[in-house]
């Protein structure tokens, strides 16, 4: 069978999900409204972006790198999406990041992200708007560009470069410009932007909402026991059992002396 | 062979299970409170005859609370590609490594838990 070009099936996606040409700023909420199971979580490195996974008992799981900047995650999400729609009955399981971008499951990926995220015709808009259609694109048009796709810099520029908007010679003095400073003088918030530091050691991984409603559903339809809650949140058995509380369910154990422990003895 | 904080976490559940509390297996194994606590939260070690006295009273077989292959969550799932999915990280760090295992953890723990809503009749 024929494969579809990135720019084609990104915009078949676009359509079936009836986007236009809007940017999409929360695709953490798109994948999860597409059945995907989102996590965001720090890793130590930034050259690792996220992961997918998917199986026919958990489904398509993905993973996105919050410690890089939220412009790549957003790109990461659109990345995983990808895999999602294109490879997930071929390649069942995949980190990306910087070691394996050349590979062409990869660049398709990344290119389907882009289009995905950035339309032709939403950027012919955009471009149309600042009045740089005639040529003449700067670095304050990427920066305009990239807000208004939520994406970063390089990754714009990057785009920009591939639609024909910016040749090669324009891409190289562009791509090094001091972007956060941009911003600031544009008006927007570069901390808007900001990437999310590695966790501690002994820090569980936050929870995704839709999992820790599903726990508090299960513990409290009686599907689960409390050391199985507490398991799934990355909690011990107190904290489980004051988070319960918090939540505003009640405790189902034979004495509330059963989840405290040795502490409330001493 | 299965460690501390595995059969801790397996006896507080197979008496949660059973509906019993700490109090009244404290009264019946002749044992202070504390120290069913302490047991089940993998601070003191179990003795087998009292592991052996739990699992009669909660009606589990010993042999559930010690199988080996429960405590390695992770490499005990059938359905996610683990091994592929660590394999393509490349050469990752310890700490990386660790959040794609809690990563994968989490689905399973996604999926398990739409199952057993599913099963209960709860949705999902």
């Amino acid at each position: 069978m024929l494969e579809l070009g990135p720019e084609t099936f990104a915009a078949e996606a676009r359509q079936r999900l009836g986007l236009g040409v809007r940017p999409v700023w929360d695709m953490v909420a798109l994948l999860e409204e597409e059945g995907v199971f989102v996590v965001e979580a720090p890793f130590e490195s930034n050259n690792l972006f996220g992961a997918f996974t998917y199986s026919e008992e958990t489904g398509p799981c993905v993973l996105i790198n919050t410690h890089c900047t939220r412009g790549r995650q957003t790109t990461t999400a659109a990345h995983e999406y990808c895999h999602n729609l294109k490879d997930r009955e071929r390649i069942r399981a995949i980190v990306c990041g910087r070691h394996n971008e050349d590979e062409e499951v990869e660049r398709y990926a990344y290119a389907f992200a882009r289009h995905f995220l950035m339309p032709r015709e939403g950027v012919l808009q955009v471009l149309d708007d600042l009045g740089s259609l005639g040529g003449g694109i700067d670095e304050e048009d990427v920066v305009h560009l990239r807000w208004h796709f939520r994406v970063s810099y390089r990754v714009a520029l990057l785009h920009l470069m591939q639609l024909g908007f910016v040749g090669r010679p324009e891409y190289n003095r562009l791509k090094d410009a001091g972007v956060w400073s941009l911003d600031r003088r544009l008006g927007y918030d570069p901390d808007e932007d900001r990437k999310e530091a590695p966790k501690q050691d002994a820090e569980p991984l936050r929870r995704p909402r839709p999992l820790v409603e599903l726990a508090v559903k299960a513990y409290e339809g009686g599907s689960i026991t409390l050391s199985r809650f507490a398991e799934v949140m990355g909690l011990d058995r107190v904290a489980a059992a004051d988070f319960l509380e918090d939540v505003g369910v009640g405790l189902r154990v034979p004495g509330r002396e059963d989840v405290a422990g040795e502490s409330e003895l001493a | 062979m299965v460690g501390r904080r595995e059969l801790a976490a397996r006896i507080a559940d197979a008496r949660e299970r059973a509906g019993v509390s700490q109090v009244e297996v404290a009264e019946r194994l002749k044992l202070p409170r504390s120290a069913i606590s302490k047991m089940e939260n993998g601070e003191q070690r179990i003795e087998s005859l009292v592991l052996a006295a739990m699992a009669g009273l909660y009606a589990v077989p010993v042999a559930s609370l010690l199988a080996e292959g429960n405590e390695d969550r992770i490499a005990d799932r059938e359905g996610l590609p683990v091994e592929a999915l660590l394999r393509s990280a490349g050469d990752v760090a310890t700490e990386d490594r660790g959040v794609l295992e809690e990563f994968l953890g989490m689905c399973q723990d996604y999926a398990d838990l739409k199952q057993a809503l599913k099963g209960a009749g709860g949705g999902g």
